[in-house]
């Protein structure tokens, strides 16, 4: 491990006018703060494997292009389309292996409580823009699965 | 380190004293283990800890305020949901900087940029972060420092902006975050570094 020598002073005055200058904003620190509150200790964690923008239909609606996501673990895969418009969220997901299962969307103002379809489909519109989660169980046997956060 | 005086100096840390740790008992590994059973304090202290350096990474893309906010907060929720895998504290500082730059790299794609805008900069500087400590910022020097930095090329920026981050990243992982060969760091640096004391001279 090759540590960096004893910066010299220009450097070391340099540091000092960014940290001044470009400070990490206080209300993002209390954002930082307040993310361990989204620990979810029990659940099994789906990662972002994909994400597109479906920019084709862009022209025709309003707000930004929908975003493709896709989240996996194990067997479960969890897709979902994320529209926002005008500050609020539209969320179109869809868990296989399909079933009909309690589905939950966590946001920044609570919790969204529904049930899929039996072809794993559930949708859900009208949720505050910011951090959001889905979390469903879609096997009793392995246990609930939570996407990790993503930001609408 | 000087870290936590000057997270506990801003404004809206006051209200969150636990944020005041004191370095020389703030242990990461430790730390990451009580924040992944809940601990609120333990947390706080690995923000206030990791900030600056989540911060100046995700600033080095010379993203616009909204986004280096959207990859500061995203660096802490990949962390939270990974606390329960990450045991090493030694190593948290790299993988905190190497996930914020992975993160950037996702907000520049999504946004359908290859390259990082513009709109970033002395002049766009966050006019709350100057009222303060509103002494130092008028200092005469200081103004200048900050104004050529701005002048520099980017990848002086880049490479100054993250190799300067508190606590520092060693050059290997400094590296990663840089995508840069570590051989040439040393001496980007030292270029940059001289170009910016040629800058002031001119001024």
């Amino acid at each position: 491990m090759s540590d960096p020598p004893r910066p010299p002073p220009l450097a070391e005055e340099l540091a000092e006018v960014l940290s001044r200058h470009d400070p990490v904003p206080p209300t993002l620190l209390d954002a930082a703060s307040a993310t361990l509150r989204w620990r979810e200790a029990d659940a099994r964690l789906a990662a972002l494997i994909d994400e597109e923008n479906r920019a084709l239909a862009a022209p025709a609606v309003r707000g930004a292009p929908p975003r493709l996501l896709s989240f996996e673990v194990d067997a479960v895969t969890i897709d979902l389309e994320l529209s926002t418009d005008d500050g609020r969220a539209r969320l179109i997901g869809q868990i296989a292996p399909t079933a009909a299962m309690p589905v939950e969307v966590r946001h920044a103002n609570g919790v969204w409580a529904g049930r899929t379809d039996e072809l794993g489909r559930f949708a859900v519109a009208d949720l505050p823009c910011g951090p959001m989660r889905v979390s469903c169980t879609p096997d009793t046997a392995s246990g609930p699965v939570t996407t990790a956060v993503f930001t609408a | 380190m000087v870290m936590v005086w000057q997270v506990a100096s801003q404004p809206g840390a006051a209200e969150h004293p636990d944020t005041v740790v004191t370095m020389s008992s703030f242990d990461p590994t430790i730390a990451l283990i009580a924040a992944s059973d809940g601990d609120q304090r333990a947390w706080d202290g690995i923000v206030a800890t990791y900030a600056n350096l989540v911060w100046a990474v995700a600033r080095s893309f010379r993203l616009a305020e909204a986004d280096a906010a959207d990859v500061f907060q995203s660096t802490w929720f990949r962390l939270v949901e990974r606390l329960n895998t990450i045991r090493d504290g030694d190593r948290l500082g790299a993988w905190l900087a190497t996930t914020a730059r992975r993160e950037a790299i996702n907000v520049l794609r999504r946004a359908g940029r290859e390259t990082p805008t513009d709109d970033f900069g002395p002049e766009l500087a966050d006019p709350r972060s100057e009222s303060p400590e509103d002494v130092l910022v008028r200092d005469e020097r200081d103004q200048l420092i900050w104004q050529s930095f701005g002048r520099l090329p980017e990848r002086c920026q880049r490479l100054l902006r993250v190799l300067l981050a508190d606590p520092p990243l060693s050059y290997e992982d400094a590296a990663v975050v840089l995508d840069m060969p570590i051989g040439s760091i040393g001496p980007t640096r030292a270029r940059c570094l001289k170009n910016l004391g040629n800058q002031l001279s001119l001024s």
